[in-house]
């Protein structure tokens, strides 16, 4: 495979000076102009007369997909009481697993569930209708996601009666208390555990046992 | 250099990934190779695909002293526009749409 690198030297018309120009490669924000997509780090023949990028090669392409892809994404933003957020991180630290990175793939996991399980669905609306879903919003939760995967998921949430995406992810995390840290869903949380796993957390717990619960001695 | 000469430079330039983008301003719509849309094995598809009645060449609208090669190739039943030019031994894509 053919490859340039920084500081190379080519030629290209140029689309500003409208001739043809000698040009060298330097790592630039690339910006599609039309769709107002930047894309950083990208190597860019760069016109020697008017420093304006004249050409792009073809290494540079993922580049720009991966740019174009991100745009695709849709993002979520919604604010959620205090108590939910420590959900997030008691969960992460279930899995021993860094908070910032365990936590948009926790969000799209249940996501996904919400999306493709109308009973699941019907439990999150009953959830986030519950007292433990109320209290001040205070923290702050941002996710980008695919835009089909939202789309389906706000979809069955809208079906099932829940009316904006704050009130979903409320329901959606205590569920996720539920299945997790509360032991109630063991298949649910190895799968996240997998999940989990590819993110580099360390390998999925099993379930605790089920059994008679002993009393407690006060 | 006629239309199975060009023919076969792109088609080498795009097998040896020996190629660019001219910089446009609406590029990830007009360029869907450079914006990752369509593979470079789609565009040597269409390459094949094109006759010598669908290929002509004009000269470059910012520099008419370079020749562009246009290719007009339709594939399952859609009509395509691939436009290129050679310079420094390497093909740079204008356009690659439907």
């Amino acid at each position: 495979m053919y490859l340039v690198k920084e500081g190379d030297e080519s030629e290209a018309i140029c689309p500003h000076c409208k001739t043809l120009v000698t040009t060298h490669y330097r790592t630039r924000t690339y910006r599609l102009v039309s769709s107002g997509v930047d894309v950083p780090g990208a190597l860019v023949a760069v016109c020697d007369l008017c420093d304006k990028v004249a050409a792009i090669p073809a290494q540079t392409t993922p580049r720009i997909g991966e740019a174009l892809q991100r745009r695709k994404e849709e993002s979520l933003e919604a604010r959620i009481p205090t108590h939910l957020e420590d959900v997030i991180r008691l969960m992460a630290n279930h899995y021993e697993a860094p908070v910032q990175t365990f936590r948009p793939g926790l969000l799209r996991f249940y996501l996904r569930e919400l999306a493709s399980d109308a009973q699941f669905a019907e439990r999150v609306n009953a959830l986030a209708k519950s007292d433990m879903a109320r209290g001040p919003a205070r923290a702050r939760i941002s996710l980008r996601a695919p835009e089909a995967l939202l789309s389906e998921a706000r979809e069955r949430a809208r079906r099932v009666g829940i009316g904006t995406d704050a009130e979903m992810l409320r329901g959606l995390l205590l569920a996720a208390k539920e299945d997790v840290l509360d032991g109630g869903d063991s298949q649910r949380t190895l799968r996240l555990g997998g999940a989990a796993q590819a993110e580099g957390a360390a390998c999925p717990k099993p379930p605790p046992p089920a059994g008679p619960r002993r009393a407690r001695s006060r | 250099m006629g239309f199975k000469d060009v023919r076969m430079l792109l088609i080498e330039a795009l097998r040896s990934r020996q190629y660019g983008y001219e910089e446009r301003a609406d590029l990830a719509e007009k360029n869907l190779l450079a914006a990752k849309q369509v593979t470079p094995g789609f565009v040597i598809q269409l390459l094949w695909r094109c006759s010598g009645l669908e290929y002509e060449s004009r000269k470059h609208h910012l520099y008419p002293h370079l020749l562009c090669h246009v290719f007009k190739p339709v594939l399952d039943g859609e009509r395509w526009y691939v436009k290129a030019y050679f310079v420094s031994t390497r093909a740079i894509f204008i356009s690659v749409h439907r």
